[in-house]
Order: structure tokens, then C-alpha cells, then sequence
């Protein structure tokens, strides 16, 4: 097999109904060589049997460590192999596997680090969240701003577009929690990283359960914004 | 302190070394907190027993009301012994995670090495 030249990762935990399908589209929507990664958060379904019939390789977790664990883990893997961009997404089916080119063409031309924006004023379509959610997007966006001088409109996008370089940071230093990914884009801003956003549209997710709901995501929200505000690193 | 306290204090006290004691016996404290524990619990026998060391330690360091040298030193330890299990448990979730890794990781290059020994049929 030739080395590829994009590698996706996708973590998922529980995801077993739409895992199949993101991995489908994810290889019709990339032309040449992709090797799709699933790494399977320890999932009592059967998200690594659907992964693997639809051509994935996939890492399996023993137990279940957290979004920000297996995204590392997806990193690790990633910087053992040869490829020249790599794609985080969602096993959800939220993020849409044709969007993957815009990401990537923002990372040829130079960016370390792509988010996809759902938020960004040229997004495509207009994506509803509840009120709550919006005002914590906002102060997380601000305090990014402040101390990072990041200007995300989208910092808790999951849908990134990756070069070498944040790849391998991440594989080291990927704090392993909840919204942990805020924490990696402080991580990345301060390694001097260079972290753009494109707008993009996003489904509805089509499937499983959001992590975190209610007073575990205002916990996990306080606790992310003050790790970044003082500069933590887990 | 009435004499009925003093009993009263000085047998919880024992019996908060006879658990710490057992613990370690049994195997379930390690010697590096089994030591810290023997010591407080010793500590607080002591105490128990002989009160009024409370009351010239207070005189020493000019305590009029020296029962509250006691709480201010057993809420300072309980503090310093916190913070610290905090970071141990931190760094010991970061050496699980690794740990879990390196798992997930042997476990795909073994299926990969049992792929290569019996190739799948690719007909579908």
C-alpha cells in the first residue's frame, strides 16, 4: 500500500449506529490514499466491529478514558506514520466528511492547526445551539483572545485539520479530559503553532450521546477556562 | 478536662492506631503513608493522654486560648496531606493513560502482525 497522504482520526465512544457511515463518506469524500483511524474509547457497543468492516484501523481502548484520551491516542498513533495531513472528526456524523478539503487547503498554505467553525460569519449554514452553550462559546472565544490571542469564533470545535508539527505536540501533551481540546489549542498557541479557523456547515449529530450535559459541563467549562487562564497543561 | 473526657479521647485515639496498625499488618496501607499515619496517630495518643502539653505549648508561643492551636495544626496537616494526594492522584491518572495507550497500541500491532500471518479473504 502506498503511504498515504491525509491520515483521519475519529474518536469514538458508544457510536456503533453512525460510526459505519462517517467512515464510508470519509473515504469517498478524500481522493487518494487515506488511512482512517477509529479509536474506540472503550465503548460497550459495537463501534469497533462497525469501524473495522468499514475499512478503518482501530485502536481500542480497554476502558472508557475520555474524549481528550483518544484523541491523544489517535495522535500517537499518527505520528508513527507516514502521511502529510491529518483530519480529526467526529464519530457522530456532526462533522461533514466533504468539508475535509476546505480544512485542508487552509492547512497547505501554511497553518499548523484548522479548526472547522460552525459560528464563523461565512459559515454556510446558521447552526442552533441552546443559549447556555452560546454564552460559554463566547467566554471561552474571549479568554483564548486575552491570553493566547487566539481569534476563534469556534474553540470547541472537534473538527481540526492538522500538520505534522501539531501533531506531534499533541501526541506528547493532549491533556486527556472533557473539552480538553481548548486546553490543546492553548497548548498549541503557546508552542507557537500557527491555528486558523474556515467556516463550515455541520450536521445535527445523528447519533449517540453528548459527553457532558447540565452541571458536569459547567464543571468541565470552569475548569478548562481556568487551566487556560493560568496555563496549565492537564 | 474532666477525667471522663480524658478517657473518652485517649481510647478513640487508640483506636485510631490499632486501625492504622492493622491496616499496615494486613497490607493495605503501604509503609510511605503507613509511616505518616503510625506517627500522626501516635501523635494524637500522646495528646489524648497528656492535654496539658497543649496548654504549655500555647504558653511558649503566647496562645491565650490554646485549644485553637490544636485546630489551627490538625486543619494546616489535613491541608498539606490533601493537596498533596491531589497531585499523586494527578500523576498517577496521567501514568494510567499512558499505561492505556501503550495497551491500545500493542493490542492494533498484534492484529496487524496476525493479518500479515492470515490474510483475510478480500472477496467480501
Amino acid at each position: 500500500m502506498d503511504a498515504p497522504g491525509l491520515i483521519v482520526v475519529i474518536p469514538a465512544y458508544n457510536e456503533a449506529l453512525t460510526v459505519g457511515a462517517v467512515v464510508a463518506e470519509v473515504q469517498q469524500a478524500c481522493t487518494g490514499a487515506v488511512e482512517i483511524v477509529v479509536v474506540d474509547d472503550g465503548s460497550s457497543d459495537a463501534t469497533a466491529g462497525a469501524a473495522a468492516s468499514g475499512g478503518a484501523v482501530v485502536l481500542r481502548l480497554p476502558v472508557n478514558m475520555g474524549y481528550g484520551a483518544a484523541l491523544r491516542l489517535g495522535f500517537r498513533y499518527a505520528a508513527s506514520r507516514q502521511w502529510d495531513y491529518a483530519v480529526v472528526l467526529d464519530a457522530d456524523g456532526q462533522h461533514i466528511a466533504s468539508e475535509i478539503p476546505a480544512l485542508l487547503a487552509a492547512c497547505r498554505s501554511g497553518a499548523d492547526l484548522v479548526l472547522g467553525s460552525r459560528f464563523h460569519p461565512d459559515s454556510p449554514v446558521a447552526y442552533a445551539v441552546s443559549r447556555t452553550r452560546r454564552v460559554a462559546m463566547g467566554i471561552v472565544s474571549r479568554v483564548l483572545r486575552l491570553r493566547r490571542g487566539v481569534v476563534l469564533t469556534d474553540p470547541t470545535s472537534g473538527f481540526w485539520a492538522l500538520s505534522r508539527p501539531g501533531v506531534e505536540l499533541f501526541s506528547q501533551q493532549l491533556p486527556a479530559g472533557y473539552l480538553d481540546n481548548l486546553l490543546g489549542l492553548s497548548l498549541a498557541a503557546r508552542a507557537g503553532l500557527c491555528i486558523e479557523e474556515v467556516p463550515v456547515a455541520m450536521a445535527p449529530r445523528q447519533g449517540g450521546e453528548p459527553s457532558a450535559r447540565g452541571a458536569a459541563l459547567a464543571f468541565h467549562y470552569v475548569r478548562t477556562l481556568l487551566a487556560v487562564f493560568i496555563g496549565g497543561r492537564t | 478536662m474532666s477525667i471522663t473526657a480524658r478517657i473518652v479521647s485517649a481510647l478513640l485515639a487508640a483506636m485510631v492506631v490499632a486501625v492504622i496498625l492493622k491496616l499496615q499488618r494486613r497490607g493495605g496501607m503501604g509503609s510511605k503513608y503507613g509511616l505518616l499515619w503510625t506517627v500522626t496517630s501516635a501523635l494524637m495518643l500522646v495528646l489524648a493522654a497528656a492535654p496539658d502539653m497543649v496548654d504549655t505549648a500555647g504558653g511558649w508561643l503566647g496562645v491565650d486560648y490554646t485549644p485553637s492551636l490544636v485546630f489551627m495544626a490538625a486543619l494546616g496537616f489535613v491541608l498539606i496531606v490533601l493537596v498533596q494526594y491531589s497531585s499523586e492522584l494527578s500523576r498517577t491518572e496521567q501514568r494510567i493513560q499512558i499505561l492505556m495507550e501503550e495497551v491500545a497500541l500493542l493490542r492494533r500491532e498484534l492484529e496487524a502482525q496476525e493479518e500479515v500471518a492470515q490474510p483475510e479473504d478480500t472477496g467480501g
